[in-house]
């Protein structure tokens, strides 16, 4: 039953033309057109900070974030959050946009009613140029050349002259 | 009579802008133990060419410009004019090669904006930024405004208590804690220390209560300490503060953003077990009289406009933004656009006055400070009744800061010179932005808040924003940290080298 629930809202997100996902980008900068009212959102989970049967869960959409309050069920079906080394999952859902929260002490969040994880992240994979690690080892090695060098110099100078004519 | 430029001078001057750089040197290296310890090898690279170009700079510098004759008041304040700038542009390098910036002019301005302790940011994925750059990011604020690089160099590098004496002045935290200069700079780094354990661990106790695993709380709290106690106010995510949707984190920014703001003889004092010392003190006594006016007109001015609906939203929101402001840290719990469009151009401006206003001087907070504001409203209070009073009548005031301070015109020339020379900038930087298409109130937001060494931002400063602004912000961010004086001072030195030469 629970399953054919879930079907029904993923269904009615994906082909409904009003459950359109609002950017967090636009809820962010159009407070009072969106202001307690009934949203979609979608974007990239990038934290997860469970609290009693509640969650927080942060998601990140076209370089802007927002906090959405859920239950914490749904928070711990999520496999993956977003940073440097991991594309987190995608959420989408529905909720009420709160532009400043009575419950959360005047926050910027929107309560979700229905949520669901609509793709899984993935660890990312991240290689070091070869030609910056080579420009690397080049440039430690010269300072290290260039260091060693002056000190050599330095220090034969100053047993043969004496500050201030070294 | 000005005596000409010599070799000399530039040599010393070189010199000691020497050890500034092997110090950087030491500051890019570091984050390659945390890039080891989250497997961000491909970070490494980045670190080790910024920390090799430092170290290679240093020892050229050191080499060609070798001298063991002891610095000037002149000498000290370009040394650190130019470090503010040389040690920056260093920092940018493995920011620029990281490519989490958009240009190198970019990474210049976050490494600006890093060193001095102001916040603002032009990072362009912050939420997917490497934990090793993330932390160098919040370890140059620790470092540069914390507790001051150019002191550092010198105190650790320098042979001689003169030289770091002046250093002290050059960097505008003249400190006299103790007679012994090396013990002062070890003192004001172990008070540092100190409070960036005691800040970890209450930023990390909050994050694990509210639901962060112990690993990412640490991160957090150890990046969001260090960007507290400096007043810097840089943070690991995009939404700042709000991120966590939690009071007692904010708490915890609120202790380390005093406890930053306060003044480091002030430390000194009270650790040394003078505890009255924080009732008695003028500076405290304005700064927290300050804190509690501009929080009550904010939130009486937030309450008008029925934008936050409980007394808690308005703690949280209203009074945390004016402690923010007023110390000079720039966490946000209000998202920038929110900031400049819901709330009322009234609190916008008492934000933007506490900004201009700062902290206390010798502490890691920006603006005019807040010893200075008293001294010129002593002064004025001495005027009237100088006015009042009959012409035989002698008004002498002082006050008291650690110790009892006469009020002599040498204090209040040098108070008011600092305050108008900010005003000025403040003038200059507002205008150049309102000719950018801003607002008024956003640009005074703005000016203030990179002015101020600040970082609380109305929106205005992001990588599409106009390149001249961008310079001129990190005009601003400079002159501010150097308390504007050895702007001057640097600009008068270069003027007398063009137009006497160099003997």
């Amino acid at each position: 039953m629970k399953k054919i629930a879930i079907g029904v809202v993923l269904l009615l997100l994906l082909f409904v033309p009003s459950a359109r996902a609002e950017s967090v980008k636009e809820l962010i900068e159009e407070p009072a057109r969106f202001d307690g009212k009934q949203v979609s959102f979608e974007g990239e989970v990038i934290g997860v900070m469970v609290r009693g049967d509640q969650a927080w869960v942060n998601i990140f959409d076209r370089g802007a974030s927002i906090g959405v309050w859920t239950r914490a069920e749904d928070a711990k079906g999520i496999s993956f959050v977003g940073d440097y080394t991991h594309r987190g999952d995608i959420v989408k859902g529905v909720g009420i946009y709160h532009v400043a929260c009575l419950e959360h002490g005047g926050d910027t969040d929107i309560h979700a009613s229905s949520f669901l994880v609509s793709e899984k992240g993935r660890p990312i994979e991240r290689r070091p140029s070869i030609p910056l690690v080579l420009l690397s080892a080049l440039v430690v090695l010269i300072a290290v050349f260039v260091s060693f060098y002056l000190w050599r110099i330095r220090k034969e100078r100053k047993k043969k002259f004496p500050w201030p004519f070294y | 009579m000005l005596t000409p430029l010599t070799r000399n001078d530039l040599r010393i001057i070189g010199f000691n802008v020497s050890k500034i750089s092997h110090v950087v040197g030491f500051v890019l290296f570091l984050p390659v133990i945390v890039a080891v310890c989250y497997s961000e090898f491909d970070n490494i690279p980045y670190f080790l060419i910024g920390s090799a170009v430092s170290f290679v700079l240093g020892n050229i510098l050191y080499h060609f410009l070798y001298t063991e004759e002891e610095m000037e008041l002149k000498h000290a304040v370009v040394m650190a004019a130019i470090a503010w700038i040389f040690a920056p542009m260093l920092a940018s390098i493995p920011i620029w090669l990281s490519n989490t910036t958009a240009s190198f002019l970019d990474a210049s301005f976050e490494g600006i904006s890093g060193f001095t302790g102001t916040g603002l940011t032009l990072t362009l994925d912050l939420d997917h930024l490497s934990r090793s750059i993330n932390f160098l990011r919040h370890f140059l604020q620790f470092m540069g405004d914390g507790v001051g690089i150019i002191v550092i160099s010198l105190s650790i590098l320098g042979r001689t208590e003169m030289s770091s004496v002046l250093a002290f002045k050059g960097e505008a935290k003249d400190v006299g804690i103790r007679p012994s200069i090396v013990r002062t700079s070890r003192i004001i780094i172990g008070i540092g220390v100190v409070f960036l354990i005691i800040g970890t661990v209450l930023f990390t106790a909050a994050g694990v209560q509210e639901g962060l695993d112990l690993g990412t709380a640490f991160f957090d709290g150890l990046n969001h300490s260090m960007t507290g106690y400096a007043t810097g106010g840089f943070s690991v995510h995009s939404q700042n503060l709000l991120y966590y949707h939690s009071i007692w984190i904010e708490l915890a920014a609120i202790i380390t953003m005093i406890i930053g703001a306060f003044n480091f003889n002030l430390h000194y004092a009270v650790l040394g077990g003078r505890r009255r010392e924080i009732l008695k003190n003028m500076e405290v006594r304005i700064l927290l009289f300050a804190m509690l006016v501009s929080g009550f007109l904010v939130s009486a001015n937030l309450m008008s406009v029925n934008l936050y609906p409980s007394a808690e939203a308005l703690f949280r929101k209203g009074v945390f933004q004016v402690i923010s402001a007023q110390t000079t840290t720039g966490f946000q719990t209000v998202l920038p656009v929110h900031l400049m469009q819901l709330w009322p151009v009234f609190s916008i401006v008492i934000l933007s006055l506490a900004m201009l206003l700062g902290g206390s001087a010798n502490s890691t907070s920006g603006g005019i400070k807040m010893l200075r504001v008293g001294v010129l409203l002593k002064s004025l209070v001495n005027e009237v009744k100088r006015a009042l009073l009959p012409r035989s009548a002698v008004v002498s005031g002082s006050f008291h800061h650690v110790d009892d301070v006469p009020l002599t015109d040498r204090v209040i020339r040098g108070a008011a010179v600092v305050a108008i020379s900010y005003l000025i900038l403040f003038s200059f930087g507002t205008m150049i932005t309102v000719l950018h298409g801003y607002t008024l109130e956003d640009s005074m937001f703005e000016t203030s808040s990179a002015l101020g060494n600040v970082g609380l931002s109305s929106g205005i400063t992001s990588p599409s924003m106009p390149a001249l602004l961008k310079v001129t912000y990190m005009f601003l961010m400079w002159a501010g940290k150097l308390e504007v004086i050895a702007v001057f001072v640097l600009i008068g030195f270069v003027i007398l080298g063009l137009r006497r030469g160099i003997k």
